[in-house]
């Protein structure tokens, strides 16, 4: 079977177009669609004729871009007029808080306990045996000095013959 | 003689407000018979047509007359197809589903025809969706191939190659009827 030439279907095409002619439209058509066109004008014509629209428009306009436009403005350098000011809780006086117990001697050295003495049970018994001499040593320090004296030397003199 | 449908709406947007009237003349009946060949009722088709005549009133100030109008406007109607098409898979229910093929019945008594013109017709309406709207808009509209391409977005060879194909079959198969008569 031949192929129709290009003409052949040029003219097949026509007679398709024939066979479907334009539908005429209905008689109130026209009165419908204007209408539909005055009852919903274009945007643009809604703001042109409506003070109230434009109102609520730019109302819209100032909310949804006011937010991001004052985070923007309040990062800029120099906009911000007081400094921050920080904040710390005073160092408490001993008379206030009655002794404390954890008071730290200067001349006990103690090594902050790093990550592997925490589950040390000889390494806990060794703080809280420097923890109990540094409460004993805070006690003595508010007796008079004589006594304070006494008590230390009497220490001392056990420590020596306990070795 | 044609009017040349470019400067329609451009003198619309000038303030000649008888131009959008004349554009409503010249290209509703067009607009029908797409509708009404896609398969909808005649009262759908019109609403349709309604609708494309309102989005090009409203997008006027828009419209810059750089291509030719006709594709223009029948990019807008197919958009308007397609939301309908969507809005009817989530609101038809019951009488509102349309029969296709009565409804192409009822398209084609719109005009008194020919015995060929009605083979024609059959010849189209038998066609699968996708020749039958490049056959709507590159032979009945008469539309450019490469605004064929644009609307339906393919290439411009595809349509030319399936426009070339499809008539080819469709002449071979009006011919078949033709003889069975």
């Amino acid at each position: 079977m031949n192929n129709p030439s290009d003409s052949q279907l040029d003219d097949f095409a026509q007679l398709l177009q024939q066979a479907h002619p334009e539908p005429p439209m209905s008689d109130d058509f026209d009165q419908q669609l204007f209408a539909k066109l005055e009852s919903s004008p274009p945007l643009r014509n809604v703001f042109q004729q409506s003070r109230f629209m434009r109102v609520a428009a730019s109302l819209l306009l100032i909310s949804v871009l006011g937010v991001p436009a004052a985070a923007f403005m309040g990062i800029l350098p120099g906009t911000s007029p007081k400094p921050p000011v920080l904040l710390f809780m005073p160092a408490p006086n001993i008379d206030d808080i009655g002794i404390e117990l954890s008071a730290v001697d200067p001349e006990v050295v103690v090594i902050p306990p790093v990550d592997e003495y925490i589950n040390d049970p000889s390494y806990q018994q060794k703080v809280t045996a420097i923890n109990q001499h540094n409460s004993f040593r805070v006690l003595i320090q508010l007796l008079p000095d004589e006594i304070e004296a006494c008590i230390l030397d009497f220490i001392s003199k056990m420590n020596k013959l306990l070795r | 003689m044609t009017k040349p449908s470019e400067d329609l709406l451009t003198r619309f947007n000038q303030g000649d407000a008888a131009a959008f009237a004349e554009l409503v003349e010249l290209f509703g009946p067009r607009l029908k018979g797409f509708f009404l060949r896609k398969g909808v009722q005649v009262s759908t088709a019109e609403d349709l047509s309604q609708h494309v005549f309102i989005r090009l009133y409203n997008s006027a100030s828009r419209y810059q007359a750089r291509g030719r109008f006709d594709s223009f406007c029948f990019q807008v109607a197919h958009n308007i197809f397609l939301d309908h098409c969507r809005s009817k898979k989530v609101t038809l229910h019951g009488d509102d589903i349309p029969e296709q093929s009565d409804e192409r019945a009822q398209a084609s008594e719109q005009v008194e025809a020919s015995d060929r013109d009605q083979i024609l017709r059959k010849v189209l309406a038998e066609q699968d969706d996708e020749t039958q709207q490049l056959l709507e808009l590159a032979v009945l509209q008469k539309l450019a191939y490469a605004d064929v391409a644009t609307i339906l977005d393919i290439p411009v060879g595809t349509v030319k190659s399936r426009v070339y194909y499809a008539l080819r079959r469709m002449r071979g198969q009006f011919k078949k009827y033709e003889q069975d008569l």
